[in-house]
């Protein structure tokens, strides 16, 4: 009966050794790398360009509204995609949902009619897509 | 022996005539037997002198019979005969049966267990390593995914299950494959016990009786052999 455990003894090694072959390693507590996670604990997509006073001559009406220039760091994804921003003025709550400024690139503009000159306006900045928003940031300019 | 049995008509056919036997024996191809004690035969018909002769057939695996037939003149009379199997071929083929059944419980089940659980092992393998593929895609799909719905429908549903998942196949290898290890040993085992085993030899011990009966001359020069037979009952 010896021939038996020999044969026990060549094949349960090689059973261990399938067992080990594949091992749970996802940690889903690190997945936090992708900015369109709302758990994305890495460094702010959204930094802000510049902000101006936009003139726009409509006959009979001319519009006066500022604009917030704003850049997303697309470098950051992990993968290249399309997307959109969400964005909530923090002045008086309204949300807007932008398309790309000029397509293909990462620069974005946040126009708002009622600004006042000096005072410093905050936005709730989000990366979206399929209706649905990742992590917030905040985004601040003064129209100076 | 067509010559003894000539011989045997011819010295008193002048007083006596002659009939024929016509033998229908069972079984029909290889049994012998011995004429009034002295000529050893294997023939399906002959001519013997009219009156009574003592014939004691013989197959191989069969019993000896000894039977008296009358010949009567003129005649030909068919003798239907079935020679019984041995004793000892009965018991040989008990035991042929017997190891048959051994074999078959010591051999051919644990095989079939083994390859059964070695196939549950395969699959299950196919199983463990599709579960770990499911973990690996779910990983790419985060890392390729912009939608932050669908992102958290991974991390917080999918993900979860699918680990489940990769824990139970990986449980399910382990117990299968265990299994195959085990029942291959066994079967292993089982199989050298079994070739251990002497096959059951069967000797006709009807044939050395058959055989002690005449003369039997063989390419040498010739031999005695002779028979005992001691009726018990």
């Amino acid at each position: 009966m010896k021939r038996p455990i020999r044969i026990v003894l060549l094949v349960l090694p090689l059973l261990v050794a399938l067992s080990g072959c594949y091992k749970d390693e996802t940690d889903v507590a690190a997945w936090t790398n992708n900015p369109f996670d709302r758990d994305y604990t890495g460094p702010s997509v959204f930094s802000v360009d510049t902000t101006y006073i936009e003139v726009l001559n409509a006959p009979p009406t001319v519009i006066t509204r500022q604009v917030v220039q704003f850049q997303v760091n697309s470098s950051l994804f992990l993968a290249s995609a399309p997307y959109q921003v969400r964005v909530k003025d923090l002045d008086n709550g309204q949300t807007t949902l932008l398309s790309q400024y000029t397509p293909g690139t990462d620069t974005w503009r946040f126009t708002k009619l009622d600004f006042t000159i000096g005072q410093e306006l905050c936005l709730e900045v989000r990366l979206s897509n399929d209706l649905s928003d990742g992590r917030p940031d905040t985004i601040c300019a003064t129209l100076q | 022996m067509m010559a003894w049995a000539s011989a045997l008509v011819g010295t008193c056919a002048c007083a006596q005539g002659t009939g024929t036997l016509r033998f229908f024996v069972d079984p029909g191809n290889n049994y012998q037997f011995v004429l009034d004690g002295k000529y050893r035969m294997q023939e399906r018909e002959m001519k013997l002198l009219e009156g009574p002769h003592t014939f004691t057939f013989w197959a191989p695996t069969r019993v000896m019979l000894d039977t008296v037939l009358r010949v009567l003149p003129d005649r030909t009379t068919d003798v239907l005969l079935r020679l019984p199997y041995s004793p000892e071929f009965a018991a040989y083929q008990r035991e042929m049966a017997q190891l048959k059944k051994e074999q078959w419980v010591g051999r051919v089940l644990p095989s079939a267990l083994t390859l059964g659980s070695g196939i549950w092992a395969a699959i299950s393998f196919v199983n463990y390593k599709d579960a770990h593929d499911q973990l690996e895609a779910d990983e790419a799909l985060y890392n390729s995914s912009a939608s932050p719905n669908r992102i958290d429908q991974l991390k917080s549903t999918d993900l979860p299950a699918h680990q489940e998942d990769f824990k139970q196949a990986r449980t399910t290898f382990a117990i299968s494959g265990g299994l195959f290890v085990a029942s291959a040993a066994f079967t292993t085992g089982s199989i050298i016990k079994a070739s251990r085993k002497p096959m059951p030899t069967f000797e006709d011990k009807e044939k050395v009786k058959f055989d002690g009966l005449v003369y039997v001359p063989d390419r040498r020069g010739g031999t005695w052999a002779m028979g005992l037979t001691i009726p018990i009952r």
